[in-house]
């Protein structure tokens, strides 16, 4: 079916658009002192808290201004500075996913903000618990986030285009290794494999694409193990992997695939002398692959 | 199914979600397994001069309405990167002589093949088509 071509002038092409980062953004220091001191919350259950909690995200109502130009809600800020609020994340986390997947729960399901998923409540949740630690400094998208959710206007909508459902399999190991990373010591590294995480997760939702919970309990644990490796570029494979690629140049990147199985997939290219570039294509167990990278000459900053 | 041109170009829709910032991951290039674990026959793109458009960036809004009336998604951070198809050809060469042909459907009369190459090369051919992208452009804002 060959069809006639007239109007298409070959090799004339518009450049490449111009992409915005992988949301690296300067770092803003914030601290307690941004936050108003505030008596703790009345005594309750958990999931009273956790509720309440919810409630406040999506309920934000006349949050005050501070003096830093910041907007935050009162009862968000008591909130996070409550003793449990690690437990507290941990039951927000769990009945977000549940609510995703259908199963409605208490009262959330039938109140969500439009144009609200999951990821949002997450990114937005954990940064506010990042806050929390003294040693915390932000960056500004995290912030934005923050401040974005205390300031947005309140609408009370019902639950008519639920076309994001996540699987609670799937979700599960990706909300765990969210938290895991986002709570190790103030590590940027760690912070921005989270937010690349939730950025991730959020796309393969749009696309019903899987992503495997083996390759993403693996991917968390393998970046856990090793704090000395650099940022990677993050993606996910049409197989349903995650894939880490550190990338020096042109010819010159190492890549590992997080299968889910002992052994992960690594490819390679390495420069070497007179021009030349080594190609390796091949598996290795995850557990030795960064000293059999290296060895090769890859490097993983 | 007719070889297409070299100087020709095609389209391959790569998830939001195999894009990190720049970077588009070779494994979008990949033949998927299917559900009864055989492979793709070929690399699924989409033949642009096919949509007769000054530019390749004005035939994606097209792309993208037959990509609906399919139902496939099309996610908002994804994007389609444009390869020729000489190019294409020649730099998957390094490891097999792949084809590009039109496999037209009623549905979606601009669909195209990559193929001719073994399931074992899969890999090392995504690498090197990821190679000569030439441009990412992002679908049009949905109304």
């Amino acid at each position: 079916m060959e069809t006639a071509i007239t109007s298409v002038v070959p090799g004339v092409f518009l450049p490449a658009p111009t992409q915005a980062g992988s949301g690296s953004t300067g770092a803003k220091a914030l601290s307690w002192a941004h936050f108003e001191p505030t008596s703790p919350p009345q005594a309750g259950g958990g999931s009273s808290g956790t509720k309440a909690l919810a409630l406040h995200l999506l309920e934000p109502s006349s949050p005050p201004r501070l003096s830093a130009g910041f907007t935050l809600s009162k009862p968000l800020s008591r909130l996070v500075q409550e003793p449990k609020a690690h437990d507290v994340v941990c039951r927000f986390l769990s009945e977000l996913t549940l609510i995703s997947g259908g199963v409605s729960l208490k009262k959330l399901s039938s109140r969500v903000l439009e144009e609200w998923t999951t990821q949002h409540f997450v990114t937005t949740f954990l940064s506010t618990l990042t806050l929390t630690n003294s040693s915390f400094t932000g960056t500004n998208a995290l912030s934005m986030k923050l401040f974005e959710t205390a300031a947005r206007e309140v609408r009370n909508m019902y639950w008519v285009s639920p076309n994001i459902v996540a699987d609670y399999s799937t979700s599960q190991p990706i909300f765990d290794a969210i938290q895991a990373l986002y709570l190790t010591h103030n590590r940027p590294r760690n912070r921005q494999i989270a937010i690349r995480l939730t950025a991730l997760y959020r796309a393969a939702l749009e696309e019903d694409e899987t992503i495997r919970p083996a390759s993403v309990t693996q991917f968390k644990n393998f970046f856990l193990a090793n704090p000395e490796l650099g940022l990677p570029k993050i993606t996910l494979t049409p197989d349903g992997t995650l894939r880490a690629r550190w990338i020096q140049g042109i010819g010159n990147f190492v890549a590992i695939e997080f299968t889910g199985k002992p052994n992960a997939k690594l490819v390679a290219e390495i420069p070497r002398e007179n021009g030349l570039t080594a190609t390796h294509f091949g598996s290795e167990p995850l557990k030795n692959i960064v000293p059999v990278a290296q060895g090769m000459g890859a490097s993983f900053e | 199914m007719s070889e297409r041109d070299p100087s020709h170009h095609v389209f391959r829709h790569v998830g939001g979600a195999s894009i990190d910032g720049d970077f588009i991951d070779p494994a979008a290039f990949r033949r998927k397994i299917k559900d009864d674990g055989n492979m793709e026959p070929g690399l699924s793109v989409n033949w642009v001069e096919y949509f007769q458009k000054d530019t390749p960036e004005e035939a994606v809004p097209p792309l993208c309405a037959i990509f609906a009336q399919k139902n496939r998604k099309v996610g908002t951070t994804s994007k389609f990167a444009l390869l020729n198809v000489g190019k294409a050809k020649e730099a998957a060469a390094k490891y097999a002589a792949v084809s590009i042909v039109l496999d037209a459907t009623d549905d979606d009369p601009s669909h195209s093949l990559v193929k001719d190459y073994e399931e074992a090369l899969n890999d090392q051919v995504a690498e090197e088509l990821q190679k000569v992208i030439i441009a990412a452009y992002p679908p049009p804002p949905k109304s």
